[in-house]
């Protein structure tokens, strides 16, 4: 091979003035990302989640809002002063009952996200990042739980094993699993086709560095939409268990306890019922509108194209 | 000389559904310090190809990649990953090959940060303000940005000051320039070209633009569907191309005075589909040579000069 000095020949693109990386482009605006005022809808749902999360979170503490305690002279009030979303057939207060209800409620969603964000994520890194036969397996394994009939399985263990909390949210966390695997699945399969955790590799990244550097943090924004599904799942689900009285036993406040006890007296005294549907309602309608504004906005939409 | 990474009868195969595609095709190449070997072809003639198997990322189907002796098929994942510094490319897309959460800083630092065995003397900081220096983006300015806030030749020369902090040996640029505008080209080739001289680097620096090729590379090798075609000094080569698929690529670049169209050397526009690659010759479909000799047998790389080599049966001679 030649070793003759090969000088930049004229006619190409090198030739062109350097104009030196010295020229810097002046403080660009910071790519404003245009922080928008977010929409009405969203301060809607954000606030009655809110205002449910610290009536659940505070009204139980209070003195005299116990969710047992009946008042005799009143049962089945209509909502009104003294008792504002009425009383059920025993007397008590539907409000202290409601809210004393939303604490199952969130502590089985609570926990369902947390089961289903750490297994399934966890489980999911592990099938994206390893394939073969770790992604056969595991995939195989959510197709298994998948093809479970959910509520059956769950009321049938809480028969042998008794109600509780934690029992329930940890089986609806279960059931949530598979969906969790394949989103941080689907995620870690499409990030590690990204340039910049093929440059990672290239440097010689150790694969848990890699993860932890690299992928786990764009997989959070996705993850985290799902966490709001998944929570609405699980609020649905404790309700329907509870329902049909396989949550906590009475006397202790459920939502769908609450809404079971009011049914025979549909007629007579709705609002027994109604007062924690709503909130059900209500409170599942702004978690989903939540997590729809987070999927079809900012995060993760907005990372940059897959090249 | 001896080379720095020498790559031998690498071939690689993907599985596909409709069969095996040979991107590469036993293709050998060595990489010398201080010399930049620029690899040609149309998109699909399996640079990139090349340039993961060099890497090892993942490794070719066969052949054989020794880089200062060590073949690297022979190492564990581990020790691969210790040599892995020692080779470093620098991406087509300048903006996907940086992680737009992390700071510049904190990308550049990178190599140094994982593998934390020899610190740099003065401190990470101070290197990684060295390294953005030499790539002419001033620390002060650039280091506390996030990749969303760079131009695409800003961003390219982050990826660089990133390869550089590895201390590499081998320097592997995959269409390096050909995502950005002409001036920030120039930027970045210089750039590469110094660096290649002044840390005695191996260059290898795939391109389809013949025009960006003569400017950095000191040898060139042409490719087609997978298959070394030619090799030779670039002046030499660009001057006087033996491959009549060369010959083409020459005439396909526009120069400015001279009609383009009329002097088009290709029979067919289109290469073949490396998923059923031509019998014989792969550039007979398109070759205005072509004969029955090149359907029946595969040409042998021929030694045509003491440094310049061509497959063909009919090369061409005193262009």
């Amino acid at each position: 091979m030649s070793d003759t000095p090969v000088s930049v020949p004229s006619g190409s693109a090198a030739s062109v003035p350097d104009p030196s990386g010295l020229v810097v482009v002046a403080a660009r605006p910071a790519v404003a990302r245009a922080r928008r005022r977010p929409p009405v809808g969203v301060l809607v749902a954000a606030g009655w989640l809110l205002v449910v999360l610290l009536t659940a979170l505070i009204l139980p503490l209070l003195p005299g809002c116990d969710p047992l305690r009946g008042d005799f002279t009143h049962p089945s009030a209509a909502p009104g002063p003294g008792h504002w979303f009425g009383t059920d057939a025993n007397g008590r207060d539907l409000l202290y009952r409601t809210a004393a209800g939303a604490r199952a409620s969130f502590a089985v969603a609570a926990l369902t996200v947390a089961v289903g964000l750490l297994v399934g994520g966890a489980l999911g890194v592990a099938a994206g990042w390893f394939g073969g036969w770790t992604d056969r397996v595991i995939g195989f394994a959510a197709d298994l739980l998948m093809s479970v009939p959910t509520l059956i399985l769950v009321m049938i263990v809480v028969s042998l094993r008794g109600p509780g909390l934690p029992l329930i949210g940890c089986l609806i966390g279960a059931f949530t699993v598979p969906a969790f695997m394949r989103i941080s699945r689907a995620s870690v399969l499409s990030l590690t086709e990204r340039g910049f955790v093929q440059a990672a590799r290239m440097i010689g990244t150790s694969p848990l560095r890699i993860l932890r550097r690299e992928i786990v943090p764009h997989m959070a924004p996705v993850a985290v939409t799902f966490a709001f599904t998944a929570t609405t799942i699980a609020i649905v689900a404790e309700g329907a268990l509870s329902f049909l009285g396989f949550s906590l036993p009475p006397p202790a406040p459920t939502w769908g306890g609450i809404i079971a006890e009011g049914r025979t007296t549909l007629g007579s005294a709705p609002w027994i019922s109604m007062v924690p549907a709503t909130v059900l309602c209500l409170t599942v309608l702004a978690f989903n509108y939540l997590g729809e504004h987070l999927r079809s906005g900012a995060p993760t939409a907005r990372t940059e194209s897959t090249r | 000389m001896t080379p720095v990474l020498e790559a031998t009868g690498i071939s690689v195969v993907h599985r596909t559904r409709s069969g095996p595609l040979h991107a590469v095709t036993d293709v050998s190449l060595s990489l010398e310090a201080r010399r930049t070997l620029a690899l040609v072809g149309e998109s699909g003639s399996g640079k990139s190809s090349i340039a993961k198997a060099v890497l090892h990322l993942p490794p070719p189907t066969s052949g054989t990649v020794r880089l200062d002796g060590t073949d690297l098929a022979a190492l564990s994942a581990r020790e691969l990953r210790g040599l892995r510094p020692r080779m470093q490319m620098v991406f087509q897309d300048p903006l996907s090959s940086l992680n737009p959460r992390r700071r510049v800083r904190d990308i550049v630092a990178e190599p140094l940060d994982a593998h934390p065995g020899t610190p740099p003397k003065g401190g990470r900081d101070a290197r990684v303000d060295e390294l953005l220096d030499a790539v002419g983006l001033p620390g002060d300015l650039f280091a506390d940005r996030r990749p969303t806030q760079l131009s695409g030749g800003q961003a390219q020369r982050v990826a660089i000051a990133r390869a550089l902090a590895a201390e590499p040996r081998v320097l592997i640029a995959d269409e390096a320039v050909s995502a950005l505008d002409v001036s920030a080209q120039a930027t970045v080739l210089n750039l590469l070209r110094g660096l290649t001289e002044t840390l005695g680097l191996a260059g290898l620096f795939i391109s389809h633009d013949l025009g960006v090729v003569r400017a950095v590379s000191d040898d060139v090798a042409v490719l087609y569907l997978g298959r070394l075609c030619e090799e030779g000094p670039t002046e030499d080569v660009l001057a006087a191309p033996t491959h009549p698929y060369t010959a083409a690529l020459l005439a396909a670049v526009p120069e400015p005075g001279r009609a383009l169209a009329a002097d088009t050397r290709l029979v067919a526009a289109d290469p073949p589909s490396p998923l059923a690659p031509p019998s014989g010759c792969g550039f007979r479909t398109r070759c205005p040579l072509a004969t029955a000799r090149c359907a029946a047998e595969q040409p042998a790389t021929v030694r045509i000069a003491p440094d310049r080599r061509v497959a063909c049966h009919h090369p061409l001679t005193g262009a």
